[in-house]
């Protein structure tokens, strides 16, 4: 079946097989319960470091708790991509390909763990922030926070499956994704502009994910480095590019993989 | 010598894996500078210019040690996985060649690998820091991680076993990076801690291997400093004594004997 | 119109050969070369061939998985490259009987999914499932988790799954591998049954038994070139193989004759003859024997098998 039903039941599909493994998987939960406070002292106390005075500052305990949400956003999102590689080791992606699905739709039902996952972490963050310390969170722009955490999902979303295109065929994807998780955000916004060095604060700019991660710190500290429509315009054009970007990709994948036998880009 | 020439024969088969894979390699050089640059920058912000170079060294110097104490505690637990996804664990269990052997082979990879890593990172670290003089610290940084990183193969045997249980290295790595990252004082000095993470932060055995490599780096590293190192050992005789517990569970679940 | 037809298909591979650390070759390994077949409908097709022959290309080609570098392929009257989607459609496939499902999700969940991503409803998948389950022989073991599944049971599972969208044209990468004696003949009277009620079924097999058993036509395939083709028997014939004709003898001592002669399992003399024509010279020597004042025990004769012709036709 193609068109509009058939998309809609293979998405129906994708989700409910991945909430079934999901519910298979309790140690996933478990895990995600106990990391996302140690990553959140990890990260506060990176910086506390060299700055102990951040402690008795309200706006940027407030501040960095946002930032941290970023990373637990796109941490969240970006370890999706390890699935693809697992899907073809497996021999489920030809499969799946056969019937007519496409690596999108296939990627969706690892995709929903992510949405758990920040549904669960995010909050969690807050309440470890506020509780362990002492933030009074708040924030500046609630109407913008929602608008930029829903174009940080889908343009994470697509991110992660363009990413997963390019770790299909790669021996140790997790190294990369490890290391990814950390870079993205932190080198594109998570960190409050205002806290970094003038010279820095135009350099991030020229990041694409600077106009997905921004807005979501920003919204909350009510510091936006650009006015906020431009922002959100251009991380609303950023996500509609990595989607067409996403599509070109897995084309390019498939081509090859139908081509050459194996699922690479390289 | 039947077992030398095993060993011999997977490092060599894995070394040959890791170098076709030079993008991650570059990847990973690429991080701790990226990071502790970062941090250093957001530093200078918040303390008016306050922050020191050898602070941007500390920090430096403990994201790499973190990265490789990330990948190295993961990678018997995707070894595992990997394995047992396609079957070739069970190969391996049923081969004339002791699994231990394999898996101890493709931590000592790691561990080649990784000391590589560390010395291309914290060449460029101390040429910036303390001049190219200290660069005669890297034999000793070498001979010190050679030491230093033996209990991470015994805690990364015990991580792999994990897996073995809860058939997923995701949550199981996931989780044990987080909290090795935040008790270890990679980034800050682990006294900022509450005492009970400062407690398991000791018993683990990052935190001595990341300020004994800081320490041989400038040039003040005493000899008494690889005592806690000794005791530290214990982790690798306590992953070889979970491997062959958690062999064993494996071959009973399996089916497979030897 | 034939279910399956192709032309001169041509699949060749790049390796790189490392011969050392630094030194490393392109090298070409020709998968298919040339190969033009048809497949009427409602048969059961077999590629055989020794391993590497080229039977897992030729079945991802015409599978749609794999784009040939030459020639083109019809499955259902589609073109497998143009017009892959609608071959998928009415395609199922087993390519490794033990792979291609979710560990933590039960055989019928694994089914209802690929159901389900077909276009089925979740009820039409979940009947569909349950009916594929009773009939590959899984019934209640439907319910256990994939990763609990003996190699048997995931050869099982694949063959249902490949008939999930109710195919036209099965394509089944050694079907029986792994499965028991009860469930490799329970599955083979289902691609008997499928191929009854008018499905085609294009198999590669190992299995040379099998192949004969159920093929209406054998394709031997040798480094990417077809190097026989037909029925079973016409490929015998063909070949001209001898036939072993066996006449046993009621007699205490070796009959006087010019023939060779051995000792049979219950003792007695057996006359063999090894011939072309097992007809006329069953009757020879049952008549010489006549003649000679012998009573006639048991008479058997031998037809060569198809493993004999593969060898044939693989060492020559």
């Amino acid at each position: 079946m193609s068109g509009r039903a058939g998309f809609i039941g293979r998405t129906v599909a994708e989700l409910e097989k991945g909430l079934i493994i999901y519910a298979r998987y309790k140690i996933w939960l478990f895990s995600d319960l106990i990391s996302w406070p140690f990553w959140t002292i990890f990260f506060f106390l990176s910086f506390l470091m060299y700055a102990p005075s951040l402690l008795s500052s309200q706006y940027h305990l407030n501040a960095f708790t946002w930032s941290f949400f970023t990373f637990i956003l796109v941490s969240s999102f970006i370890w999706a991509s390890n699935f693809l590689a697992t899907s073809a080791q497996a021999g489920i992606l030809e499969y799946v390909i056969l019937t007519g699905s496409s690596i999108r739709e296939h990627m969706l039902g690892r995709s929903v763990v992510s949405f758990i996952d920040l549904a669960v972490g995010g909050p969690l963050l807050l309440l470890i922030s506020a509780v362990g310390f002492g933030t009074k969170l708040s924030v500046a722009y609630p109407y913008l926070m929602l608008i930029a955490i829903v174009l940080a999902s889908a343009f994470f979303y697509f991110f992660s499956s363009m990413l997963a295109v390019l770790l299909v065929s790669l021996r140790s994807p997790w190294i990369i994704i490890n290391v990814a998780q950390f870079i993205i955000p932190f080198t594109s916004g998570a960190i409050p502009v205002e806290v970094l060095p003038v010279e820095l604060r135009s350099i991030i700019t020229y990041s694409p994910f600077f106009y997905v991660i921004h807005p979501i710190v920003a919204s909350a500290t009510g510091q936006y480095f650009m006015p906020p429509e431009l922002v959100l315009t251009v991380g609303g054009i950023l996500c509609l590019a990595i989607y067409l970007a996403s599509r070109v990709l897995e084309d390019v994948l498939l081509r090859r993989a139908f081509r050459h036998g194996k699922f690479t880009l390289f | 010598m039947r077992v030398l020439n095993q060993l011999a024969g997977i490092v060599e088969a894995e070394l040959k894996a890791l170098t076709r894979e030079a993008g991650v390699f570059i990847f990973v050089v690429f991080f701790p500078f990226m990071f502790s640059l970062l941090t250093y920058g957001a530093g200078q912000t918040l303390t008016g210019g306050g922050a020191s170079p050898t602070q941007w060294f500390y920090q430096l110097i403990g994201f790499t040690i973190m990265m490789i104490a990330l990948t190295m505690s993961s990678s018997s637990a995707w070894y595992f996985r990997r394995g047992m996804m396609t079957g070739r664990l069970e190969y391996i269990l049923a081969a004339p060649i002791s699994p231990l052997i394999a898996v101890l082979s493709s931590a000592l990879t790691n561990t080649i690998f990784n000391i590589a890593y560390f010395i291309v990172v914290a060449a460029v670290g101390v040429i910036a820091v303390y001049g190219p003089y200290y660069l005669v610290h890297i034999v000793g940084v070498i001979l010190f991680l050679a030491l230093a990183l033996l209990p991470v193969i015994g805690f990364n045997l015990l991580v792999g076993i994990l897996t073995i249980f809860f058939r997923e290295p995701e949550p199981v790595s996931n989780l044990i990076n987080a909290v090795v990252s935040t008790v270890s004082g990679f980034t800050y000095p682990i006294i900022l801690l509450p005492s009970f993470l400062q407690t398991l932060g000791q018993i683990m055995p990052y935190s001595h291997i990341v300020n004994g490599a800081r320490d041989v780096l400038a040039g003040s590293f005493r000899l008494v400093q690889l005592s806690p190192h000794l005791f530290l050992l214990g982790y690798l005789i306590l992953g070889l004594v979970a491997f062959r517990v958690g062999e064993a569970v494996y071959v009973r679940k399996s089916g497979v004997h030897w | 119109m034939s279910a399956i037809a192709c032309e001169g298909l041509r699949k060749y591979y790049r390796a790189k050969v490392r011969r050392s650390f630094f030194n490393r070759i392109d090298s070409v390994i020709r998968a298919l070369d040339g190969v033009s077949l048809e497949v009427e409908k409602g048969v059961v097709f077999s590629l055989v061939g020794p391993n590497g022959a080229g039977k897992t290309t030729m079945v991802k080609i015409l599978s749609t998985l794999l784009i040939p570098d030459a020639g083109w392929a019809q499955v259902g009257g589609y073109d497998v490259v143009k017009q892959a989607g609608r071959v998928r459609g009415i395609i199922g496939l087993v390519l490794a009987p033990d792979k291609g499902f979710y560990t933590r999700l039960t055989g019928l969940e694994n089914l209802v999914y690929y159901g389900r991503l077909y276009g089925l409803s979740k009820e039409e998948a979940t009947r569909k499932a349950k009916e594929l389950l009773e009939l590959t022989g899984l019934g209640e073991d439907g319910m256990r988790l994939f990763e609990e599944y003996s190699l048997g049971m995931r050869a099982k599972l694949s063959i249902a799954k490949a008939l999930i969208n109710e195919p036209e044209i099965v394509f089944l990468d050694e079907p029986t591998i792994g499965l028991d004696p009860l469930s490799a003949r329970r599955i083979r009277n289902l691609i008997k049954d499928l191929a009854a009620e008018g499905m085609t079924v294009f198999m590669t097999s190992h299995n040379m038994w099998e192949v004969e058993n159920l093929s209406n036509t054998v394709v031997v395939i040798k480094s990417g070139r077809i190097v026989a083709k037909g029925s079973p028997s016409e490929l015998k014939e063909r070949l001209n193989l001898s036939y072993r004709v066996e006449v046993e003898i009621i007699a205490e001592k070796a009959p006087d004759t010019s023939l060779p002669v051995t000792t049979g399992d219950r003792g007695y003399p057996v006359v063999t003859v090894t011939t072309n024509k097992p007809s006329e010279d069953l009757v020879k020597v049952i008549d010489e024997m006549r003649g000679k004042g012998y009573s006639i025990g048991m008479v058997r004769v031998q037809e060569p098998s198809l493993e004999e012709v593969l060898t044939q036709v693989l060492s020559s």
